[in-house]
């Protein structure tokens, strides 16, 4: 089809705003999926995505449409929804023309429309802004339209007014669609180019890449090289979703669509790459690639030990899967053997967690998560850590240096203050302050990614009625004042809960993080002494008491029954413990470092 | 589950426990099934009660009861004539030839010669009243005044009972100095035969927990509390009574003969709403609030739809956590101590004397008793290795 007849657009909204349900009204619309077939949210395939209401790994469908007895194609290409997936969403926004902005006529903008919305108007993208929600009795759609003028600085007057629930205004959406997104434009018999904004593995076929042609044509047979990784693939298949997958003769401008190309491992595809042909390379490619690592680790360890090899199979297979996760052995003196995994970020960690205790059934302790430090030790030697555990002696380390990233943040100016103060208190420094329009303020800072991994972005929404948006990317490493704390569990060093943390913070932190494991460590036989250690000096120590008292005073007729059920539940909790020496520490101890935060 | 006729035909003999989940007013400790008083419900649930019980008396007729315990909620708010009304029915569908203890529940502020005098005459020979504390047990949202408690236990006497219970809570908020030891005494003084002795524990939906939760209310501490555990069994065991539950106190054959077969995993029958059965291996639990068992008995259903079988091993996890709250201990399977994963755990007990081992007896000592609990928790689950290698 002529590339004139083409629309490309992705659909921006805030958890719970309904963007999943009106991408299902738009298929059902469409004919395409019938009401009867549709699972609901059809583009959120896997369950987790649907239960925590959040998209993860993108999708996109093709979908014919008739306006004005003109037929067109309109392709959705569908966002992860989390700061964690930043780029990745920069990406799938790239493959894009057009946005629709769904805004909770209930609720009004929140934060994290922004971050996208943002990425959008950052890639010019036409932004159709659409009030959601509007069957509803609270919701106020002119008091909305007006917060998306006042608040992103685009009209919004024209709005489809929509429930996605009922179905209403799903008409309006395509036809603003249609009559507002630009076409694409390119040559189709240019040389190819066309960017990856999305990945999978397939058992059958290897790894596929999603790709929007930007100019020329490919087709099965063609020889293809991915730019920045430089790998040579030839085409099996060309295809698109509509919304199963059906092989295309071939892709050209402005068409979504997928290739297989024999490729073995997800690793090899990048989001964010350029295909082009090898013969006839194009000139430019796509800017702003970015190979993704990950930027949190931590250890995952079988709460018993002979499952160390069910987790070492299901981390592979989650692998082939999610380029941006990682895995490789370790040990741990307190957990035995486990793995260190890589995450985008905290989120992104979760779901990896949640996915192996529900897919494949594994018990799990996850320590804390850390970043990457760069040791440089007095003998010149600089090595690499991931793992608190793992800093060498201290008398012979030069410096630590740890990452750094720059963060833009979106915030009304009513509320630069709480941000500055948030900032200031996370060792950030302020880079620049700009004006976007007469009330919004865009504040840039140099922030440690230790300091904002854990609980940055939520404080950063509370701390500003959720009226903040941020994006980062990483910068550089440079030297901190960092020490290592240890964690000692009634004398005993336990290697999996040492921490590092900057100098000045080192007290409050650690006394924050054993407070916090004393209300997750039941009470046992005996008293249970937690200690915070810089080296051999002790900085803080808290005690769970010994119980003295575990009695049911009444115990009659159905309490039995009752109790029996009860302590059925106890020994599974007991299952989530680790025996470490004499004492039993649950999953969630290990993970106190990141409750400290809802103090 | 599908609804299951359980299968009785090896049933002797066994009890009878009524629910009466109504009160008046609601305790601040407590968490119990039980609704807020009014007269039509009262009418209502009683006579569709009757009715449960001659469905049941028919399905096990001729199967001997041994004892009969009315408790809820507050059944004495059912009043005199509907309480007769309900032991009639007891008597005319069941066997109660051989009817060993028949208890009711009664409110001090409810404890009437009248009434008492009328559940006499209905074949009640023993009764139970929650007095708590003598002082000030308004505070606790008790509606009895302390002199209105020391009258009802005059009543009972003169009424003719000689086997009584009260029910006394320590580990109380805002005690005025020495109010257990002196509650003690007093109710000592009194020749009472039968006392239940609490520690305040809070359940989960009680007022006083949400209080607890929001800092609003300050406990005593653990150290008064096992103070006050100890020195009641000192006290009462110096006044002739034998301590033979964890919480409850008896002189000589006053014993509660209905709860000891709760603690022996003996047979009972729960009729009413949230009231609980233990056939055999049947488990059922009557609904709750009594808008739902109404329901279900006005669709003329009599079994409730989830009735559990429990296995062997359960009800061993059952018999262990019920029959160590007694004293006298549990004898359990000879067998049992070749296992190791047992004998490792009851050794370790033993050794740090938290129970005691008499043949295949297990008993929890004194020193135990306060964690009896986590004593029970370590020997139930040592029922996994137990029935893995059966």
């Amino acid at each position: 089809m002529d590339s004139k007849f083409i629309r490309n657009f992705s659909i921006i909204a805030h958890i719970d705003h309904g963007k999943s349900t009106l991408a299902d009204r738009i298929l059902e619309k469409t004919g395409l999926v019938s009401e009867r077939d549709m699972r609901a949210q059809y583009l959120d395939r896997m369950d987790l995505e649907r239960e925590r209401g959040i998209t993860i790994k993108a999708q996109s469908v093709r979908i014919p449409y008739k306006y004005k007895g003109q037929d067109y194609i309109i392709n959705l290409i569908d966002t992860p929804g989390h700061v964690d997936f930043n780029y990745e969403v920069s990406k799938s926004l790239a493959a894009c023309e057009g946005a629709v902005l769904v805004v909770d006529a209930t609720q009004g903008v929140e934060a994290q429309t922004l971050a996208n919305v943002y990425l959008a108007i950052d890639q010019n993208l036409e932004i159709i802004p659409v009030l959601n929600k509007i069957d509803l009795p609270s919701a106020d759609p002119e008091g909305v339209a007006e917060e998306i003028e006042e608040i992103i600085g685009i009209g919004a007057k024209d709005a489809p007014l929509v429930s996605a629930k009922e179905g209403i205004g799903i008409d309006e959406v395509l036809a603003q669609v249609i009559e507002r997104v630009p076409h694409p434009v390119g040559d189709p018999s240019a040389p190819l180019r066309a960017l990856i904004f999305d990945s999978w593995y397939d058992s059958y076929v290897g790894a596929i890449a999603l790709v929007r042609i930007g100019e020329g044509t490919i087709k099965k047979g063609d020889q293809i090289l991915f730019v920045a990784s430089k790998g040579v693939y030839e085409v099996t298949k060309v295809g698109v979703f509509i919304p199963d997958a059906v092989e295309v003769s071939e892709l050209t401008v402005g068409d979504v669509g997928y290739i297989i190309a024999n490729i073995k491992e997800i690793s090899d595809i990048h989001v964010g790459d350029t295909v082009t042909h090898k013969s006839r390379p194009c000139v430019e490619p796509y800017p702003g690639f970015r190979k993704i690592l990950p930027m949190v680790y931590s250890g995952l360890y079988p709460v018993e030990n002979e499952d160390y090899g069910d987790l070492k199979d299901a981390l592979e297979k989650l692998t082939l899967n999610d380029s941006s996760f990682q895995f490789e052995p370790e040990t741990s003196v307190a957990l035995g053997f486990g793995f260190r995994c890589g995450y985008l970020g905290l989120l992104h960690m979760e779901v990896i967690q949640e996915r192996l205790e529900r897919e494949y059934d594994l018990n799990l302790i996850t320590t804390a998560p850390t970043v990457t430090y760069k040791i440089v030790m007095k003998d010149g030697e600089e090595i690499w850590i991931d793992n608190p555990a793992k800093l060498p002696n201290i008398m012979k380390i030069e410096s630590i240096y740890e990452p750094f990233i720059k963060a833009d943040i979106h915030v009304p100016e009513e509320y630069v203050g709480p941000v500055m103060k948030l900032a200031l208190d996370r060792r950030g420094e302020q880079l620049n302050l700009q004006y976007h329009g007469h009330k919004r303020v865009i504040i840039t800072y140099k922030l440690p990614l230790a300091e904002i991994i854990f609980d940055f972005y939520d404080k950063l929404k509370s701390n500003t009625r959720g009226y903040a948006s941020m994006d980062y990317e990483p910068i550089d490493y440079e030297p901190s004042d960092l020490v290592k704390v240890d964690i000692l569990v009634n004398g005993d060093p336990v290697d999996a809960l040492s921490i590092i943390t900057h100098r000045t913070k080192s007290y409050d932190r650690s006394f924050a993080l054993i407070r916090k494991m004393k209300e997750y460590i039941p009470r046992q036989q005996y008293e249970v002494a937690i200690q915070a250690a810089i080296g051999t000096k002790i900085i803080a120590r808290v005690t769970v008491k010994a119980f003295r008292k575990n009695v049911t005073a009444k115990c009659y007729g159905g309490d039995i029954s009752r109790k029996r059920k009860l302590l059925e539940k106890q020994k599974q909790g007991k299952k989530r413990m680790k025996m470490v020496g004499t004492v039993e520490i649950p999953q969630e101890a290990f993970l106190a470092v990141l409750k400290v935060g809802d103090e | 589950m599908s609804i299951l006729q359980p299968d009785f035909k090896s049933l002797q003999n066994f009890s009878i426990y009524i629910h009466f989940p109504v009160c008046k007013t609601i305790c601040a400790y407590c968490d119990f099934p039980r609704v807020k008083f009014t007269n039509n419900l009262i009418d209502e649930y009683i006579s569709a009660l009757i009715k449960d019980i001659r469905f049941w008396g028919n399905l096990l007729s001729g199967k001997r009861v041994d004892t009969v315990y009315i408790g809820g909620g507050t059944p004495s708010l059912a009043g005199a004539d509907l309480l007769k009304n309900v032991s009639c029915a007891l008597s005319e569908s069941f066997n109660l030839e051989l009817l060993q203890e028949f208890t009711v529940e009664v409110n001090p502020d409810d404890a009437s010669f009248q009434l008492l005098e009328t559940l006499r005459e209905a074949g009640v020979n023993r009764i139970s009243m929650g007095i708590q504390t003598l002082h000030n047990p308004e505070r606790i949202g008790r509606r009895h005044s302390g002199e209105k408690a020391l009258e009802a236990i005059s009543n009972i006497k003169k009424s003719g009972y000689t086997n009584f219970n009260a029910d006394l809570i320590f580990g109380l908020p805002d005690c005025v100095e020495n109010e257990f030891q002196q509650n003690l005494e007093i109710l000592t003084s009194l020749d009472i035969p039968h006392l239940s002795v609490y520690g305040l524990t809070l359940g989960e939906h009680s007022y006083w927990t949400e209080l607890y939760k929001k800092g609003q209310l300050i406990l005593p501490e653990e150290e008064s509390w096992i103070n006050d555990f100890y020195s009641a069994r000192d006290f009462l065991e110096s006044h002739g009574y034998s301590h033979y539950e964890i919480s409850n106190y008896a002189k000589t054959g006053y014993e509660s003969r209905h709860n000891q077969v709760y603690w022996n995993l003996g047979y009972w029958l729960g009729l009413g709403s949230g009231s609980s059965s233990s056939l055999g291996n049947y488990r059922f639990t009557m609904e709750f609030p009594p808008q739902n068992y109404l329901q279900r008995l006005a669709m003329g259903k009599h079994f409730p739809e989830d009735i559990e079988i429990v296995t062997a091993k359960e009800e061993w996890s059952e018999k262990l956590l019920s029959g160590l709250r007694m004293t006298a201990g549990i004898s359990v399977p000879r067998d049992w101590f070749s296992n190791e994963c047992f004998r490792n755990v009851t050794r370790n007990l033993f050794n740090q004397d938290l129970i005691a081992i008499d043949d295949c007896k297990i008993k929890i000592t004194r020193k135990g008793i306060i964690r009896s609990d986590n004593i029970i928790f370590m020997i139930i689950e040592t029922l996994d290795s137990i029935f893995e290698k059966q």
